[in-house]
């Protein structure tokens, strides 16, 4: 027993002593941290390399001014990594990534050297978590993007994290992707639909979806177009949005839509052409009413009804159209499609898949279910 | 010193917590990508007879464990052998599975803790545990088995909102050879260690209970091992989960369930530091057991402290990182599959023809009447 | 003067071996008058020793009583013992034997003895010595009569609805109120004695057919055991009879409660009943019974659950509150919601010490205001709280010494211990253990010694059988009054392994 105290009091100062003299060697104190909110990268300005701006969380001048403020750091080098490791040249605390949300890539970079770079070294870092957001801007450059403006008071890439998260409950914009998804996509040698980002007013604001092929970015895909996207890619959950059936009047038509569901497939024909359709249906109810049919009655009602669906259905044959002959893009996942349904076939065709993509016969069909027309009929 | 006793449904918790532990750590081998979980079903399918066979050696030797097994099959010089090669290869594994988890812990958060730290931290409650003995272990494991269903059922649900069932295709599609390498990985890693338990095989009373603990236990481990997997490919996809090193964790980062639970992946990840410790512990027993009766002492808790500590050093320097330890599990099946199964296939022989042969036959008796 | 000193010297001889405990050769005369002096001797300079000389009336004989004043009840004295002896002319004959003594007194117990050690210790007790001319022997007669504390409920135990009885200081009240719950003939009792130099009495108690014999026997052979010189509390012995000497947990329960000791009799434990203290101990001792209070029985049942379940949750909020609260802000700050972030990052600015060592700081704080709290009189109690707990708290905030959110968490650390206040030695001691080793390791620390903390739980055990018992083949009934209190209508069965008969409840057929 005597021993057995002695040997255990001996092992417990020997381990107290040596951790008390060593230390605990992960602990991060709170306030040593820079949090990192968003991240920006551009070109740099002697284009060897990447300009990074990371969206920083200022703890001492929040607490002073009792709301929270945020700091723009500027790192070069010439891998993102690389830009990094400058902090420990300026006076920068320790770069927490944990907490980022949003990762902006400047489109010069996007269309010329492509985003699969940036995108491999993201993932590998663990810091980085994979379910970040992934933008493009559109402005001049991804700094301004998440720059605070004068009137600011909040976090830029919070804001930007909540446009995105929304995105399928209001019309606002294309896809939202995480980090991870765009991962497997730019793998999957698939085409890749991001948000795209200006600003207006000094503030971010949506402004269409950006089209990537081959992880380089070729072309955008306007807001107008936003809407009509969600439906056909089965994103759109809830929203209500407007639209001119008749484009030579200036009132919209507005209803709501809810249960959108949308389905893609494709035919072989026999001259190996493909027909590639487009089923959506939704239910809808109707806010305003601004038509050349008389509503009241049933008769008018149906015809309203087709209005709405020949618009609908002709704007995603535009929009599907656009992106494969000015792009060569294809939006809504067809090669996906196929790939996983039949991939003997797939492996087939693979070669030839953009000609087959711009010869192929689409076909959209667009099912409206009016359940009601709001509270006066 | 009083033998402790193992319940049947606490041995079964050990099993299934030794199995799923590492399983959700390293996740399964993804040579046949989607397919992958045919893998798993082929070796539910190896390990149906395996597990019979076990089940049989403990029943053929009711409350005796695998060195008096050793001795009896292979007379005494080879029952030396044979406990002397299963106690080095229990601290093997041992150190292993400390490497496993220890590398994984440095790698969340501990980054610039020293690995010696990480490891001693494992292995010692891991000797505190089989200094308890092997009824504490057995009750121990009852109460972290229910943690670890919750913790399950709460990664599925959490990450829900990103299924996305795509994934899934195009079945089918991988060739036999990759399913197969697959399998043999699933058998090496987390089944083989199952003969493991055999060391703790006179802690079961007599009857039938082996058959209830080995085969329950892998077959409630393969289905979760199904559900897992399907859960880790749906939320993220082919290309993320072969380079994800740690699939389960990758998986569990997405999960969201509104602002304030985002980033519980590190809370739900801590609890293989529980799975670490039973199944090091389990080996732990192994190894002081072989030790003991080698070196002819009564008790093998005396012998489990200096045991650890082997452990604990060999742990240190097997693998210098996770690149070499990965390499390791690849190359692993062609050390163990000859001591996980051929050995016991061995002693299962020997065994079945030493219970006939002392069996008297009827028809002689009735001869003789 | 020569045959005086030597007399006085002989005399002090035989005292001191008498002290000494050497009492073979030592015995009464038939002289009164040396007994007498013997006696004397012995309880020198013991001021409340009374002694009164009798002599019959009608020559019987002479009489000597001695009594301790205080001890005994002086009615009893003048009327059953002085007054017979001195009016009865029963022994006129001059032979004066034991039954003729016997007959005369009205004493509901006399008892014959040859033994000095058992005089000293019945006289200590209240008893009264009867010295008679011409006999070598001494008889004890039952006169004790001294005051008690009245019969109050235990301050530490108090209920809303239930008895309120509580035990007192003497060991045949404490009994009276325990024959009076049970009134069987198998509520056995069954006395010794402890103590050198105390001599207290202590008496072991159990019902018959459904006490679990094995603990039974090893709770006697543990008390056999015991050597010490004084025995003044329940606690002495329970700390000598433990299971494992150093472990801050209970293997004995304590209770100031008759109808809790009835209550687990009747499950098939033990009770020890020690004279001198109202508390009594009871063997075994399940791990679940520091979560349990007995006015479950007497509330509703839903409600008693989820009060059960509270406790066993605020055990263990308390020891690992402080530590998850280090591992998260040092370790793995990225679980927070980002406002939340914000507001510990911001309270954290200006503040000079490393949370860990503040968190560690503030807890012996509160330690101490807690165990002044306990110690001071009521009248300053009240403010010396408010004081503490208020104004030092926000001062300390506003000057920036520690960070408000801190002092959060640590208010709560002490608020849930005081859900279990039978875990306090380990609750104290596992709450800066934990604390260190998340401080140093973070998640990983708290999950390695809570993995300690789990085995150390699980390896206990109160005498020869563990206290936690998790067979996994659990059955409705063994649980039944674990985790949850199921109603009184469910409880068909006792507690597995406590006792040798199942049955609680007849089956309704």
């Amino acid at each position: 027993m005597k021993t057995g105290i002695r040997l255990t009091s001996i092992a417990v100062s020997l381990a107290i002593i040596c951790v008390l003299l060593t230390g605990c060697w992960d602990y991060k104190k709170i306030d040593d941290l820079t949090l990192v909110a968003g991240m920006a990268i551009d070109k740099a300005s002697d284009d060897s390399g990447y300009k990074v701006s990371l969206e920083a969380i200022d703890f001492s001048m929040s607490v002073q001014e009792n709301s929270v403020k945020t700091q723009i750091i500027q790192l070069e080098g010439t891998t993102i990594f690389d830009a990094f490791n400058k902090t420990k040249t300026q006076i920068v605390k320790e770069l927490y990534f944990p907490d980022m949300q949003i990762i902006c890539i400047s489109s010069g970079i996007a269309s010329d050297e492509g985003i699969a770079n940036i995108i491999e070294s993201c993932i590998r870092s663990t810091d980085i978590r994979e379910s970040v957001y992934v933008i493009i801007s559109r402005a001049e450059s991804a700094e301004k993007i998440i720059k605070p403006g004068e009137g600011m008071s909040s976090v830029v890439s919070a804001e930007i994290n909540e446009l995105i998260d929304e995105i399928g409950n209001n019309v606002s914009s294309g896809k939202k992707s995480n980090l991870y998804k765009i991962y497997n996509q730019i793998n999957d040698s698939a085409d890749i639909v991001l948000p795209a980002f200006s600003v207006k007013e000094d503030s971010p604001v949506i402004d269409g979806m950006a089209l990537i092929k081959d992880s380089r970015l070729v072309g955008y895909l306007d807001q107008e177009y936003a809407e009509y996207y969600q439906m056909a890619a089965d994103i759109l959950n809830n929203a209500t949005f407007s639209f001119a059936i008749d484009e030579s009047s200036s009132f919209n038509t507005s209803i709501s839509i809810t249960n959108n569901r949308s389905a893609i497939s494709y035919d072989i024909k026999e001259n190996e052409a493909l027909r590639l359709s487009v089923n959506v249906s939704f239910d809808a109810s109707v806010r305003e009413v601004y038509s050349s049919a008389d509503v009241d009655h049933a008769g008018g009602f149906e015809m309203f009804r087709r209005e709405c669906e020949e618009h609908i259905s002709k704007k995603i044959y535009e929009l599907t159209d656009k992106s494969r002959q000015e792009y060569g893009v294809d939006v809504l996942g067809f090669a996906n499609h196929i790939y996983r349904d039949a991939p003997e076939y797939w492996e087939q065709i693979k070669d030839r898949w953009e000609t087959m993509l711009k010869e192929a016969e689409i076909f959209v069909d667009v099912d409206i279910n009016f359940t009601n027309t709001s509270f006066i009929s | 010193m009083n033998k402790s006793f193992i319940t049947v449904r606490n041995a079964f918790s050990v099993l299934f917590i030794m199995i799923l532990g590492n399983y959700l750590l390293l996740g399964s081998p993804f040579n046949a990508k989607q397919d992958s979980w045919l893998s798993i079903l082929i070796a539910f399918a190896i390990m149906i007879p395996v597990g019979l066979m076990f089940a049989r050696l403990v029943k053929l030797y009711p409350e005796q464990d695998i060195f008096f097994m050793f001795s009896d099959a292979f007379g005494r010089a080879g029952g030396i052998i044979g406990t002397i090669v299963f106690s080095l290869y229990a601290v093997l594994i041992s150190a292993m599975v400390v490497q496993n988890y220890a590398r994984f812990f440095q790698i969340i958060t501990l980054w610039s803790t020293p690995f010696i730290v990480i490891a001693a931290g494992i292995i010692l409650t891991a000797v505190y545990l089989a200094k308890s003995g092997e009824s504490a272990l057995g009750r121990w494991s009852l109460a972290i088995i229910v943690l670890l269903f919750v913790l399950i059922a709460i990664a599925f649900l959490m990450t829900s909102q990103e299924y996305n069932f795509d994934y899934l295709f195009p079945a089918f599609n991988s060739s036999f050879e990759n399913i197969f390498a697959g399998s043999v990985s699933l058998l090496a890693l987390p089944f083989g260690d199952i003969v493991m338990f055999l060391a703790l095989g006179d802690s079961i009373k007599k009857g039938n209970g082996s058959y209830k603990i080995f085969m329950i236990s892998i077959a409630v481990s393969i289905m979760l091992m199904l559900l897992v997997f399907f859960k880790n490919l749906c939320v993220l996809g082919q290309s993320t989960m072969e380079s994800a090193v740690f699939p389960s964790y990758a998986a569990a980062r997405m999960a969201s369930l509104s602002v304030f639970f985002e980033r519980i992946e590190a809370v739900i990840s801590y609890y293989f530091v529980f799975a670490g410790i039973t199944k090091t512990a389990v080996c732990l027993i192994a190894a002081a057991k072989g030790s003991a009766r080698l070196l002819k002492v009564k008790d093998y808790r005396s012998v489990v402290v200096p045991v650890g500590l082997a452990a604990l050093a060999l742990s240190m320097t097997l693998f210098d990182n996770t690149t070499e330890m990965f390499d390791f599990i690849r190359k692993y099946p062609y050390l163990s599959l000859p001591l996980q199964i051929g050995v016991p296939l061995l002693l299962w022989i020997i065994a079945e023809i030493k219970h006939a042969s002392k069996r008297p036959l009827p028809s002689m008796n009735k001869l003789l009447d | 003067m020569h045959k005086n000193e030597k007399k006085q010297e002989k005399l002090e001889r035989k005292v001191r071996q008498l002290n000494h405990g050497r009492t073979d050769n030592i015995k009464l005369g038939t002289s009164l008058d040396e007994n007498k002096e013997l006696f004397l001797e012995l309880f020198k300079n013991v001021g409340t020793l009374r002694v009164r000389d009798i002599q019959n009336k009608h020559g019987a004989g002479r009489f000597c009583i001695f009594f301790l004043d205080g001890l005994t009840n002086g009615i009893n004295v003048n009327q059953h013992v002085v007054m017979p002896l001195t009016e009865s002319d029963a022994m006129s004959d001059g032979s004066i034997c034991e039954e003729s003594v016997k007959q005369l007194l009205y004493v509901n117990s006399v008892k014959r003895v040859d033994s000095i050690e058992e005089i000293i210790e019945s006289l200590t007790y209240g008893d009264t010595l009867l010295l008679a001319d011409g006999i070598d022997y001494a008889f004890l007669l039952e006169t004790k009569g001294f005051t008690l504390r009245a019969i109050a409920e235990p301050e530490g135990e108090n209920i809303l609805n239930g008895p309120k009885e509580g035990f007192n200081e003497a060991i045949m009240t404490n009994l009276s109120m325990l024959h009076r719950k049970l009134r069987t003939n198998e509520f056995k009792v069954e006395f010794s004695t402890l103590g050198r130099r105390t001599k207290t009495k202590i008496c072991v108690c159990y019902i018959d057919s459904l006490v679990d014999r094995s603990v039974l026997n090893e709770v006697k052979r543990r008390l056999g055991t015991i050597d010490i010189d004084g025995v003044l509390d329940t606690n002495y012995i329970a700390e000598l009879i433990k299971d494992k000497k150093m472990s801050p947990y209970k293997t004995v329960g304590f209770t100031e409660r008759p109808d809790v000791v009835a209550g687990k009799l009747l499950e098939g434990r033990i009770a020890i009943i020690v004279d001198g203290t109202p508390v009594v101990l009871t063997a075994p001792y399940l791990f679940i019974e520091n979560f349990q209070s007995n006015e479950d029985y007497y509330l509703n049942f839903l409600y008693t659950t989820f009060a059960r379940i509270l406790r066993i949750i605020g055990y263990f909020l308390t020891v690992l509150t402080p530590a998850i609260y280090i591992s998260i802000i040092a370790y793995q700050i990225e679980i927070l919601p980002p406002a939340l972030t914000l507001n510990i990052a911001s309270a954290q600015q200006n503040v000079p010490l490393p949370a860990a060592l503040e968190a560690v700081i503030m807890l012996i704080i509160f330690d101490l205001l807690k165990e002044t709290g306990v110690r001071t009189p009521s009248s300053v109690g009240q403010t010396l709280s408010i004081v503490g707990a208020l104004v030092i708290g926000q001062a300390a905030v506003e000057a920036k010494f520690v960070s408000a959110p801190l002092i959060i968490v640590v208010a709560f650390t002490g608020l849930t211990n005081l859900l279990t206040p039978k875990l306090n030695a380990s609750a104290f001691m596992y709450k800066y253990i934990f604390l260190i080793f998340a401080g140093i390791l973070g998640f990983f620390g708290v999950i390695v010694c809570l993995s300690f903390f789990i085995i150390q739980i699980i390896n206990l055990t109160s005498f020869g059988a563990s206290q936690i018992r998790l067979s996994g083949n659990m059955k409705l009934q063994h649980i039944k009054d674990i985790l949850i209190r199921a109603p009184w209508t469910a409880m068909k069965t006792r507690p597995k392994g406590l006792s040798q008969n199942h049955t609680r409840m007849a089956r309704k057929e």
